[in-house]
């Protein structure tokens, strides 16, 4: 339990650092002229929309980072087999799905406008996404049937 | 649920109540409340036995199958 105690307080130390990243990121980014911004942007498929497609994906990942932090709360609230932190594990587990599925996409879109070896660091990262989501969607199936496992076992008499 | 529980049948011929069978089981009057209504999912053979020792009777006579209609 000790272990769950400190990952959930990575999360939330981590989560709190994705929030506190995009005002950064946004203020940072007003202070360029409109010539800097055209130019930084101008080998990325979504132009000058690409900050905010990366606002999009950060959020996605805030959301699935806090239902996993949540997920991990329910483990210390309730004990390790409960519903609710199996349905937030099923949740964020979907959600990093999308995100590596998208994310991929996205890479192999901009494939020409971007060196190989970023490509292929981008494709490496969003596959171990993807793992770690169907990860979390095998482990959610593990809680739930070791939830009607403790459940049958409580009303054996 | 096909099978029945009749322990409050066995427990009123024995003028015995709850209490007093959990006490002597060794189990909570909750557990014992699960058996009696049916919501117990599995009944071990130790606390049938016991049961069976404490109200002198067959496993027979606490529980009965009928068939779902």
């Amino acid at each position: 339990m000790k272990k769950i105690i400190i990952l959930n307080w990575v999360l939330k130390i981590f989560i709190a650092l994705l929030i506190l990243a995009v005002p950064i990121n946004e203020v940072l980014r007003y202070n360029l002229s409109n010539e800097a911004i055209t130019l930084m942007y101008k080998d990325s498929i979504f132009g000058n929309f690409s900050p905010y497609v990366m606002f999009l994906r950060i959020a996605i990942l805030i959301f699935a980072l806090f239902n996993i932090q949540k997920g991990l709360q329910g483990f210390i609230k309730e004990g390790f087999f409960n519903f609710k932190s199996s349905e937030r594990f099923n949740r964020s587990g979907y959600l990093l799905l999308f995100l590596s599925v998208s994310g991929i996409i996205i890479t192999l879109l901009g494939m020409n406008q971007s060196q190989e070896v970023e490509t292929l660091s981008n494709i490496i990262i969003d596959l171990l996404l993807l793992a770690i989501g169907i990860g979390l969607l095998a482990f959610s199936d593990v809680i739930k049937k070791g939830n009607s496992i403790e459940t049958e076992n409580n009303l054996t008499i | 649920m096909s099978i029945i529980i009749n322990l409050d049948i066995m427990l009123a011929k024995r003028k015995m109540r709850s209490n007093e069978l959990a006490e002597r089981m060794g189990i909570t009057t909750a557990n014992l409340s699960i058996l009696k209504t049916g919501k117990a999912k599995a009944i071990r053979f130790s606390t049938l036995e016991l049961i069976c020792e404490i109200l002198e009777c067959q496993p027979g006579d606490i529980m009965e199958f009928t068939k779902d209609k």
